[in-house]
């Protein structure tokens, strides 16, 4: 499965996170992110999670007050696409410790980097939530290392 | 501190102060009558959070005196925005960062309700339409708390999501089925989780890096030779037990002994 892009949207329909796994112009991507952005929160909590959208289905889920949406092909499995959402909020979450929006507009660099982790070019790359979290540790480290070095010289 | 500006508008009897006290705790607003205007009513406050704090400006506005029909009412709200986007009002549009637009369920038809969204579009227009930094929310509450019927929430909620709008009904709270903060929390929720234009950011501790060094000191104490021996868990041995059991059981009898003590031998041997 191939995903084609991935987003959070708050309920106030600013973007939190975007993720493109595909070459589009960035006019072309505010357009999407706008259309869907009006399609999801205009959809009531009980509709489906799918949604057919140009060519490919939509799938999107809630998390408090954030929207996953997660673009696929039309001939993709819409309940791996949910998989994969409910993964990358496990991983935030153990990450961050309990996620809430406020982490993911401050800490973005954090959700990018668990994300880069989980999804290689749209394709799960790690499932292991132990193996992305320790990379994500280790780069952390690293950066934190760097800093220190920064003041001693 | 440069203040961040919030702008509360609505009919009289719509709950403006109670989100405005929800927001600024500290506020106290014993000495205004229920009846009174509340128009022009501005409270100062400060908003701190893990990652940023902020000065907050909240700004009442009415835009009715007495309870009139929808229709009143309605004329009535047009007649604000075209003082909102009179020139006079041109620094008010460029400072405000949120806006929200309260509604009495208890009193306020559907059908008005609707009607005011589409005015509430037009305002978000006027503020830059979706490019618009700042957010626009509904809020819906009934004086003295009085019960709602859950269709006609579910009416009024439908009329401002289907525009475009968050809605929060007052009179709920805690989380509902999805975790989303309901009532006064999604407010505060709301409030805290908007990118405002000024904020002063909370700088990271700057003994990070040492700390997460001495977390780890003890880790860095153990002897080498020590952690190889920790490697064979207590789950370990009753693992290489078991396996034992069933290859013993396999074989002929008078090699059972030998091999018993052979596994025993390595077990010590890591213990």
């Amino acid at each position: 499965m191939a995903i084609q892009f991935l987003f959070l949207i708050s309920r106030q329909g600013k973007t939190r996170l975007a993720k493109w796994y595909q070459t589009i112009s960035q006019k072309e991507k505010s357009k999407i992110s706008r259309e869907l952005g009006t399609l999801v929160l205009s959809r009531r909590a009980k509709m489906c999670n799918v949604v057919e959208y140009r060519d490919f289905k939509v799938v999107y889920r809630r998390y408090a007050s954030l929207f996953f949406i997660v673009g696929i092909n039309s001939h993709d499995n819409e309940l791996l696409a949910l998989e994969v959402i409910h993964r990358f909020v496990e991983q935030m979450d153990k990450m961050y410790g309990n996620v809430c929006e406020l982490d993911i507009i401050f800490g973005f660099d954090k959700a990018y980097h668990v994300l880069d982790e989980l999804l290689l070019d749209g394709y799960i790359q790690e499932s292991s939530r132990k193996e992305v979290l320790k990379r994500v540790d280790q780069q952390d480290e690293l950066e934190n290392m760097d800093e220190f070095e920064h003041i001693l010289s | 501190m440069i203040p961040n500006h919030l702008l509360i508008l609505g009919p009289p009897n719509s709950g403006k102060l109670r989100i405005a006290k929800t927001i600024a705790q500290d506020y106290e607003a014993g000495e205004y009558e229920p009846d009174q205007s509340h128009s022009g009513i501005i409270i100062k406050t400060s908003v701190i959070t893990k990652y940023y704090e902020m000065k907050l400006t909240i700004m009442i506005d009415e835009y009715l005196e007495k309870s009139h029909g929808a229709n009143d009412k309605l004329a009535e709200l047009s007649k604000w925005y075209e003082d909102f986007q009179s020139d006079d009002c041109e620094e008010l549009r460029e400072v405000i960062d949120g806006f929200i637009f309260t509604v009495n369920m208890a009193s306020d038809s559907v059908e008005y309700i609707e009607m005011a969204m589409d005015v509430l579009a037009t305002i978000r227009q006027s503020l830059g339409g979706h490019d618009w930094k700042g957010f626009i929310c509904v809020v819906g509450s009934s004086p003295n708390d009085e019960p709602i019927d859950e269709d006609l929430v579910e009416l009024i909620e439908d009329a401002a999501i289907t525009s475009g709008f968050e809605f929060i009904n007052l009179q709920s709270e805690g989380v509902n089925e999805y975790k989303e903060k309901q009532g006064k929390d999604r407010i505060k929720e709301l409030i805290e989780c908007h990118e405002w234009s000024n904020m002063d950011m909370l700088t990271d501790k700057p003994d990070r890096y040492e700390k997460s060094k001495l977390d780890k000191l003890e880790s860095m104490t153990v002897g080498l030779l020590d952690e190889h021996k920790q490697d064979m868990e207590l789950e370990e041995i009753f693992n290489k037990l078991s396996v034992s059991k069933q290859v013993i059981s396999n074989l002929p009898p008078d090699k059972r002994e030998s091999y018993a003590n052979k596994v025993l031998e390595e077990i010590i041997d890591f213990i």
